[in-house]
């Protein structure tokens, strides 16, 4: 079998997506809570909003982990239509540091103190060059959980 | 009078096209010296009819093997290119093949091709060539292999029209780009053995 080998210069290599520094929050049981979670994308690069125009493209989307708080709605930003070389097209982007909130239920059974959520960032990221294929990002907040 | 009305009828075609601006772009030639090309990694994929497909098949053509997905935009804008190219260049002894790298497969792949109308062969990637060529971690990555089998070019993203015509040209001419003599061997065979690569077109952000 014969293989080549690319140095590691290609822009895929290394993820265009991060979580950025996320504040706990405090949660009444059997209350609601909303959560606000930023997103970093790495300089020069783009992820498709959560509703591109082309049924072709991958939607950024947030799935959380099933638990004492359970996920109720989750607000995108509003997307920004941006032109890009490649396509003569706008495309329904995010770019820079964004955020997203999440809105969770919390079980009244819950045991009070702290709980961490657990979620997945479904994203595909491009610059004005190529793209990354499409990755997940696992996030987590931290929540307080008061009576 | 009437020449230079069509010149500039002509000229605010060009300046209406709503084709993206990348084809215009300069020139970024990248095709390796002959002792500097290696052998083209070996496949077996099948195509859209349920056909084996390997690179072997294709010796004594040009191939220009593009890796694509139908959810990367830039590959949308070379798509055209290449089905022109595939027709064009096709009597000169060239093809195009696509490598779509969808996890969706076919399902995905085969109304996308039908829809847009592209002629030339495709196949599904996976996982296995794509470490055999290098570890393909962005789309578009398109590999221009000469007559012989061996990789003359690779581009890392997306690059002009230009660029790409040229290089076909190029290699349908058997132009000749002599390298160092005292380059090792070109060419793959045992298991393991490593080549490596450095596209000169990838840019990084």
């Amino acid at each position: 079998m014969s293989l080549l080998c690319f140095a590691p210069q290609a822009f895929g290599q290394s993820k265009a997506l991060a979580q950025g520094r996320t504040e706990t929050v405090k949660a009444k049981l059997g209350g609601t809570v909303e959560v606000r979670i930023p997103l970093e994308l790495r300089e020069g690069f783009h992820v498709n909003s959560n509703t591109p125009a082309d049924k072709t493209l991958i939607p950024l989307k947030i799935t959380w982990k099933e638990g004492f708080l359970g996920a109720t709605e989750v607000i995108f930003p509003k997307p920004v239509m941006e032109k890009y070389k490649f396509s003569k097209d706008l495309l329904s982007v995010f770019t820079g540091n964004f955020e997203v909130v999440t809105k969770f239920k919390v079980a009244p059974t819950a045991p009070p103190g702290p709980i961490a959520i657990n979620g997945v960032v479904r994203y595909q990221a491009c610059n004005d060059n190529g793209c990354q294929f499409p990755t997940n990002l696992n996030i987590a907040v931290q929540v307080m959980l008061v009576r | 009078m009437r020449t230079f009305l069509t010149a500039v009828a002509l000229l605010t075609l060009a300046g209406c096209s709503s084709a993206p601006k990348v084809a215009e772009e300069p020139l970024e030639l990248n095709i390796k010296p002959l002792a500097q090309r290696q052998v083209a990694p070996k496949f077996e994929l099948k195509d859209a009819n349920g056909k084996t497909v390997t690179p072997e098949e294709y010796k004594g053509r040009v191939v220009l093997l593009n890796f694509w997905a139908t959810w990367c935009v830039p590959c949308k804008a070379e798509i055209p290119w290449f089905v022109e190219f595939d027709q064009k260049f096709k009597d000169k002894g060239f093809a195009v093949l696509g490598v779509s790298m969808d996890e969706e497969g076919w399902d995905v792949v085969k109304p996308y091709v039908t829809e847009r109308k592209i002629g030339y062969r495709m196949v599904i990637g996976t996982e296995e060539v794509s470490t055999r060529y290098g570890g393909i971690d962005s789309l578009p990555t398109t590999f221009i292999i000469d007559r012989e089998g061996k990789i003359a070019a690779i581009h890392a993203g997306l690059v002009s029209k230009a660029t790409y015509q040229k290089e076909i040209e190029d290699l349908l001419g058997d132009i000749k780009i002599e390298g160092p003599k005292n380059v090792g061997s070109n060419t793959n065979t045992g298991a393991g053995e490593l080549a490596m690569f450095r596209p000169a077109s990838v840019r990084t952000k």
